[in-house]
């Protein structure tokens, strides 16, 4: 964190080889946030794209370095909120299961996992599938926790939203992830 | 407890994490006496589980050196000129408007600069050196006495002249009278 920290200060003083460094740090991170939430590798790679234009113009306006992941990934939230909004359509969870690509026969939601070592492919493709059936709060709200490692304190931040609502978040999306998955495994069976 | 109104907090078992209050032992109690509660939890870690296979990838192509110019001019504090006066503005407004209020009360003269303020109070009930209803009533009861005598003063010097005039013309008929012989011969 001491080396953001430094390297927020020397790009404030107009050190550019230090913002190059920024991304470099970070840009796996807000892609793989931007990829989970969009479900698209290209809208993700062009939320990152947009994310880093917003953060060179703002920097300066990072009251706290200490802070700076938190604001981070609000700003890529916002603009994987806007990149989702300007879709000309999003598929729904049915369509996903009408796609016979990547279906798992006759496994329960517990033996999928056991499943992964045969097929790695089929099962990511079956998340990815569940965790875009998700209502956007919910399913920022696992990735923030689950794929970023974030404390459900710094969901919250991230979320803006009280401590109460990001856990409520996590506990139904994760429900619904789970909802998902057996829906998506009973298609797959039929 | 009920099952219903813990639903939410299994997250708080589910994570346990360091530094944050942990499940508290009612809701762990519950959890470990509830068969129902235990299988919602292992069905929440088995998601976990099914989430994690979802691996981090590498960008496609890195943004490095796209978004920054070449040159970046230092940054300075936003606090320009025009911000300034914009709350400088804004301030001088405020405090027109509580002056306004407060009945402010400024003057500046010979003897220096004097300010006061009439919190909640109306300046004329509160001045002094203003003339309430009784004090009106009588400068005008005075006033229409003044008048009324200088009419009549008037009216009086008006009839002492009328009388004037009055002798003046019977004296000179008189005249008149005692040399009819002047008079026929003009």
């Amino acid at each position: 964190m001491a080396d953001v920290e430094e390297t927020i200060r020397r790009f404030l003083g107009g050190d550019v080889e230090a913002f190059d460094q920024l991304v470099r740090e970070w840009e796996a991170k807000v892609f793989n946030l931007a990829w989970r939430f969009l479900g698209n590798r290209h809208d993700a790679q062009d939320v990152v794209q947009e994310t880093f234009l917003s953060v060179f113009q703002s920097l300066n306006q990072l009251r706290d370095p200490k802070s700076f992941s938190t604001w981070l990934y609000r700003i890529t939230l916002n603009h994987c909120r806007a990149n989702w909004r300007n879709r000309s359509s999003n598929l729904s969870l049915d369509e996903c299961v009408a796609d016979k690509e990547g279906e798992e026969k006759g496994l329960s939601l517990a033996s999928l996992v056991a499943a992964q070592s045969r097929d790695p492919l089929e099962t990511v493709d079956l998340v990815r599938k569940a965790m875009m059936g998700l209502s956007q709060d919910h399913r920022m709200a696992i990735i923030l926790k689950e794929y970023l490692g974030m404390s459900l304190a710094e969901v919250a931040e991230v979320m803006d939203c009280p401590l109460s609502t990001a856990k409520s978040r996590l506990y139904h999306g994760l429900r619904e992830v789970q909802k998902n998955l057996k829906r998506l495994l009973r298609a797959g069976m039929q | 407890m009920r099952c219903d109104e813990i639903q939410e907090r299994l997250v708080e078992l589910l994570y346990n994490e360091r530094g944050t209050p942990t499940a508290s032992a009612e809701l762990q109690g519950h959890v470990n006496s509830c068969p129902d509660c235990q299988k919602e939890l292992q069905e929440l870690e088995a998601v976990r589980s099914a989430l994690k296979t979802w691996k981090d990838e590498p960008p496609l192509r890195t943004v490095a050196g796209l978004v920054a110019p070449a040159k970046v001019v230092p940054i300075r504090p936003r606090f320009s000129i025009l911000k300034i006066a914009k709350y400088g503005a804004v301030a001088a407004m405020v405090l027109l408007a509580f002056l306004a209020l407060s009945n402010a009360e400024m003057t500046w003269n010979k003897d220096g600069f004097s300010f006061r303020t009439h919190l909640l109070t109306s300046p004329v009930l509160a001045n002094s050196k203003y003339y309430n209803k009784d004090e009106v009533r009588a400068i005008v009861r005075e006033v229409a006495d003044d008048s009324e005598i200088r009419m009549m003063e008037g009216n009086r010097v008006m009839l002492l002249r009328m009388m004037e005039y009055i002798e003046q013309d019977m004296d000179a008929r008189l005249v008149r009278a005692q040399h009819p012989r002047n008079q026929n011969r003009n």
